[in-house]
């Protein structure tokens, strides 16, 4: 599962890898909070505050048996 | 003459590294925590660094595992370091190290190497494996400009962008043309399409791009209207664009300076057959090593030896448009 976080107004992507949430411990980066830390909660190209609020995330990977029961 | 779309302003040939030390000097100075590792060679910016800031200079010598363990080390304390060197040192010699104490953590490290076929280095030094490579590697963006402006926006994005970045670098001769104009937006992750068609739609990435302009001439004097759709992100790959050029046309050729097994043209057969099927032809380099050309720096001859010049797109184009009909696909 791979995820993408964009700035939700200019549409910069602020970060891209592997699900931030899926791994099962020893997490590198413990949330999308932090990636938005990382960026001093500001997006470098449009000067947006970044929040959960005022990004977009989109995580995508293939079905499977675990996934189709959420 | 082709019509280009906005952005699209077709110049002399103009090394696309050019770009690349401009925006290094631009990144260096917005970023004081941009930090040269260096592997017993230059990089871009190298003399500002000398000039600017030697103490951000850190030597590895040829110990590229080191190199690259130096890296993940410095960007864990909070550096940004750029990693450069050949694609084979730097990538080949070090993937371990890059997996392990780079791209695990996600650290921001960003590696700028030197990598393709066509120069005078032989076998050894000039890889065609490197986009094969680092494509399966998780975390991992991989940026190939076209063009010298392009170059230099690229550097500039991906010094913004938080976490690890593969710049891919075709620095040998021949430079590809001037493509983009100076306001041309650049932006992570997106495809730019150079040019509408709706005939066939050549996906090229680096170099191949100004070869992909050049066979616009040929099949335009046959009456094929082709379009281009410029990939400089190889990953993560803009399957919206993919899909779009492929259910406008149905034929599909992408265009790379390097292996095709793994390579761009991979990535986007996989998004062809997953979402928008299209038939499909591969120019890259086959299954094979790099040459030296006979002559040093001949690189014509290795253009052709390996079939990547516009006259071989040119006849992929038409071999594209042939299994369309074969296969019965249908256009929008």
């Amino acid at each position: 599962m791979t995820e993408k976080i964009y700035c939700g107004k200019c549409n910069m992507m602020l970060y891209f890898g592997e699900e931030i949430k899926r791994r099962l411990y020893m997490r590198a980066i413990p949330s999308e909070e932090t990636v938005l830390g990382y960026y001093k909660n500001v997006c470098p190209k449009c000067g947006n505050s970044l929040s959960l609020n005022t990004v977009k995330i989109e995580t995508k990977g293939r079905k499977t048996w675990l996934t189709a029961q959420k | 003459m082709a019509k280009f779309n906005k952005y699209v302003q077709i110049g002399p040939a103009t090394p696309a590294v050019n770009g690349a030390e401009a925006a290094m000097i631009k990144v260096c100075e917005k970023y004081p925590n941009v930090v040269a590792v260096l592997e017993d060679m230059g990089m871009p910016g190298l003399e500002w660094f000398k000039k600017h800031a030697p103490e951000r200079i850190v030597e590895c010598g040829i110990a590229e595992a080191n190199g690259a363990v130096i890296a993940g080390a410095l960007a864990a304390e909070g550096f940004m370091p750029f990693l450069h060197s050949f694609s084979f040192a730097v990538i080949e010699r070090a993937y371990n190290q890059i997996r392990q104490s780079i791209l695990v953590d996600r650290f921001n490290v960003k590696i700028t190497a030197r990598d393709g076929v066509w120069g005078d280095l032989g076998i050894s030094h000039d890889i065609v494996e490197g986009l094969s490579c680092t494509r399966i590697l998780p975390n991992l963006v991989i940026l190939n400009p076209a063009d010298v402006v392009e170059a230099e926006k690229a550097y500039i994005a991906m010094a913004d962008y938080v976490g690890p970045v593969y710049f891919r670098m075709e620095q040998s001769a021949p430079a590809p043309l001037k493509i983009f104009t100076d306001d041309y937006p650049f932006e992570i992750g997106k495809a730019y399409q150079i040019k509408d068609g709706k005939d066939a739609t050549i996906i090229a990435t680096g170099y191949l791009v100004t070869e992909a302009i050049k066979a616009l001439d040929i099949l335009e004097k046959e009456g094929l209207d082709v379009g281009i759709l410029n990939m400089c992100t190889v990953k993560p790959l803009d399957e919206e664009a993919i899909i779009r050029v492929a259910e406008q046309t149905r034929a599909i050729v992408t265009a790379e300076n390097g292996s095709i097994v793994g390579g761009m043209g991979d990535g986007v057969a996989a998004v062809l057959g997953e979402y928008a099927p299209a038939a499909l032809v591969r120019v890259g380099v086959e299954d094979e090593f790099s040459q030296s050309a006979r002559l040093s720096a001949d690189v014509d001859e290795l253009k052709d030896l390996f079939g990547l010049g516009a006259k071989d797109i040119a006849i992929a184009v038409k071999e594209a448009i042939a299994k369309r009909e074969q296969f019965k696909l249908v256009r929008k």
